[in-house]
């Protein structure tokens, strides 16, 4: 199997498109990392601590990276299912966008002081509308997967897309297994935090391979019937394993908790 | 050879299944390092506060979530990567054990596990970049590496997909092309 980092070769035009994307996914990522190991807070403390604007601005600027990322790819789609399936997933990200810098405007023209339950609104409208983008971000890679002939080996990484899309999923909804302290949140944990930096790393991979692989190149064929359908096993999978994963965390808190915080 | 042993879980795994599962290679095998290395550190906790005064004290509730958590993202691999569900279910079923092993193992071995992780990690890299070399090295002789459609670029911009016998190169439309160059399209026709 060709593990080589940039995946096959692509016709020169449509190559230095799908690099640039396939920089702007890096660059998305290792924000990402740096906002999970505690840098970027580190580096921007002083203006998230003295405005809560800050914490809404962030996350809309971080996330122009994909959207702009694929918009870029939306040319090169090989067929008018791809093309779809990318503009639903520039569409869903600039949705996102919209909702944290309306949510920051909002904060910032409020007068007076700002109020703990206000910003907790503003988290909980970026708490679903994330979810939704989740959603459609998983079906867009489902009928991206279905329509293209992806050799297998790419296939096999842009499988850790769909995994992404679940991260944000089980994320927004993880309020459902009840009230948990901070400690005791499973990605406070410096092993869950490693985990969290591997995660991304791997997704960086993903995201090159997705952007450079033939589906975008520019040439292709037809997208099969029945692409467009949610009944297919990456969505039932996604779904699957999202209520499975949420059972069981809700299993662990409600009934191993009290023993294990005896040990 | 040494990428296969890097990533352990996707050669058992394919010892098993063979072609019914086309999950990443490198997916299961880091969650299994990362949960050893959450035992590891939940294991090592007070040793490293008695070495170092590093405070290394983990929640066990978030130990648990965190293999919960996991072996969440594996199953949903398992889904997507198998061909069909017997596959997606016995790769689930047969992660959870091991996860759940591999917390014990290195919450008992705990400070070895730690340094055999970061090793591991590193030999992971470096094979993986060994790897990427190889396949770049390819190209720049003048064709590409893919193991599955090697093919060459002729001066034309021409592309054409066959196999590599030594220095030549027997094309896919029964004609045989000779390196003239180190270039990419540095082959002619024969």
């Amino acid at each position: 199997m060709d593990q080589s980092l940039f995946g096959d070769s692509v016709p020169r035009k449509a190559g230095t498109r799908q690099t640039v994307a396939a920089v702007l996914f890096a660059l998305y990522l290792i924000w990402d990392i740096l906002s999970v190991t505690g840098v970027l807070y580190l580096m921007l403390q002083d203006a998230m601590l003295t405005s809560p604007v800050t914490r809404f601005v962030m996350p809309a600027i971080e996330l122009l990276l994909p959207m702009a990322g694929f918009a870029l790819l939306i040319p090169g789609a090989a067929n008018r299912a791809t093309k779809t399936a990318t503009v639903l997933l520039s569409v869903g990200y600039g949705c996102t966008v919209l909702c944290f810098a309306g949510c920051a405007l909002s904060l910032s023209a409020a007068s007076g002081e700002v109020m703990y339950m206000q910003i907790e609104q503003m988290n909980a409208y970026c708490r679903w509308v994330s979810l939704a983008c989740a959603v459609v971000s998983f079906f867009a890679f489902s009928v991206i997967l279905r329509g293209n002939a992806i050799e297998p080996d790419t296939a096999s990484w842009i499988g850790l897309l769909l995994l992404e899309a679940m991260i944000g999923a089980v994320r927004s909804l993880f309020n459902v297994v009840g009230t948990v302290e901070p400690e005791e949140h499973p990605f406070v944990s410096f092993p869950g935090k490693v985990f969290l930096v591997v995660c991304i790393v791997l997704l960086i991979v993903a995201y090159v391979r997705l952007a450079r692989c033939t589906a975008f190149s520019g040439a292709g064929t037809d997208a099969p019937q029945g692409v467009y359908s949610p009944l297919n096993k990456y969505m039932a999978g996604i779904v699957v394993a999202s209520g499975v994963t949420l059972a069981a965390l809700w299993a662990v808190y409600r009934f191993a908790a009290p023993w294990l915080r005896t040990l | 050879m040494m990428k296969n042993k890097m990533t352990f879980f996707g050669a058992i795994e394919r010892n098993i299944w063979g072609d019914k599962i086309n999950a990443n290679p490198y997916f299961a095998t880091l969650s299994i390092l990362a949960v050893m290395l959450a035992g590891a550190v939940a294991g090592g906790g007070r040793l490293f506060y008695e070495w170092f005064r590093w405070d290394m004290a983990m929640n066990n509730v978030a130990m648990a979530a965190l293999i919960v958590w996991i072996w969440g993202y594996n199953v949903a691999e398992s889904i997507i990567a198998a061909e069909d569900w017997k596959v997606a279910l016995g790769r689930s079923l047969l992660l959870l054990p091991v996860l759940i092993l591999a917390f014990v193992f290195g919450a008992v071995a705990s400070v070895v596990v730690i340094c055999l992780v970061i090793l591991w990690l590193a030999l992971m890299f470096i094979s993986y970049a060994l790897t990427s070399s190889g396949g770049r090295s390819g190209s720049r002789s003048g064709g590409s590496s893919s193991d599955d459609d090697p093919s060459i670029e002729l001066s034309t911009g021409r592309k054409v997909s066959g196999t590599f016998a030594g220095d030549d190169f027997h094309g896919s439309d029964g004609k045989t092309y000779k390196r003239t160059g180190w270039g990419s399209s540095d082959w002619e026709k024969e």
